[in-house]
């Protein structure tokens, strides 16, 4: 790889954390179904998916780790960076599996990394208040992740298939 | 969408029915109500609140009457001779964790139930 192909990889995935980052942070302050707590759109989802169809699996996972780990320094605590993390890191892994097969275009692996995410993230909170009570509400979210993974995998496969008018 | 999303799609839509039927046995449990009835601090009875299970107390102390409505999962005060009545007032209560209190009369009822969660908070 050139010295100018790295430059160019180095600066896009910069480019991408940055725009995950403000998404997450903007979707901080937009409720999306307001009445069910702890639920949200994920529309930075749409940037990691985006991340793992132009880049691969390893950019991907650093863009995620990356908006996590500076999201959580800059609007959460400690607790909330473990159910972001577990979250994510899961979602990426499935999609980046999901991506090598031909048979699934975005919009499912989204919904898969979704469904992911919302699991690990219940089984997070399992494990952390020890409460069997929390999965009576795994319904809802389940319901509602795959709704927005729909959502989210649209707008990523629009921006996916425009991946050469891009050049990048 | 690819023939594989019909195929997430679809085992999603599996494991959302499986975990709606699965996780409806917490809600029950959760559900395991009793009423408290405390006179001056003291446990003067406990009422267990299942479906089908209508009763009427009075509850009597030296300091007045307080009648204890039960209708099934939820309770109130119907009639007090206490001055202000604010435990009739209030109405029905239903949930672990609330309760009915008349201050004149030292009475206070609370609903207790077998979840371990006192409050939840995102």
């Amino acid at each position: 790889m050139y010295l100018t192909d790295k430059i160019k990889k180095l600066t896009l995935l910069s480019i991408f954390t940055v725009i995950a980052l403000v998404i997450g942070a903007a979707e901080l302050y937009i409720p999306f179904l307001p009445g069910l707590p702890g639920i949200k759109l994920g529309v930075s989802n749409i940037v990691i998916l985006t991340a793992v169809y132009f880049f691969g699996f390893k950019e991907a996972l650093t863009v995620a780790v990356l908006k996590v780990l500076l999201l959580t320094f800059m609007f959460g605590n400690g607790s909330s960076f473990i159910y972001s993390f577990a979250g994510s890191i899961s979602a990426v892994a499935i999609m980046g599996i999901l991506k090598n097969f031909s048979c699934f275009s975005p919009v499912g692996v989204s919904m898969a990394g979704s469904f992911f995410h919302v699991t690990a993230q219940m089984i997070c909170s399992f494990l952390i208040l020890k409460s069997k009570y929390i999965f009576s509400y795994y319904p809802v979210i389940l319901f509602c992740s795959v709704i927005t993974g729909f959502i989210t995998g649209i707008v990523a496969k629009l921006i996916i298939e425009r991946k050469d008018k891009l050049k990048c | 969408m690819k023939k594989g999303d019909y195929f997430i799609l679809s085992v999603l839509i599996i494991f959302f029915a499986l975990s709606v039927y699965l996780t409806n046995p917490l809600k029950e449990a959760s559900d395991n109500l009793r009423a408290i009835v405390r006179l001056n601090g003291e446990i003067h009875s406990i009422y267990k609140l299942t479906d089908n299970y209508k009763k009427n107390v009075e509850i009597k102390s030296n300091l007045g009457y307080n009648i204890l409505e039960i209708d099934c999962k939820k309770l109130r005060i119907t009639d007090s001779d206490c001055k202000d009545k604010l435990d009739v007032k209030q109405g029905y209560i239903s949930s672990a964790g609330q309760s009915v209190v008349c201050l004149p009369h030292k009475l206070i009822i609370t609903i207790e139930g077998d979840t371990d969660i006192d409050y939840v908070s995102y």
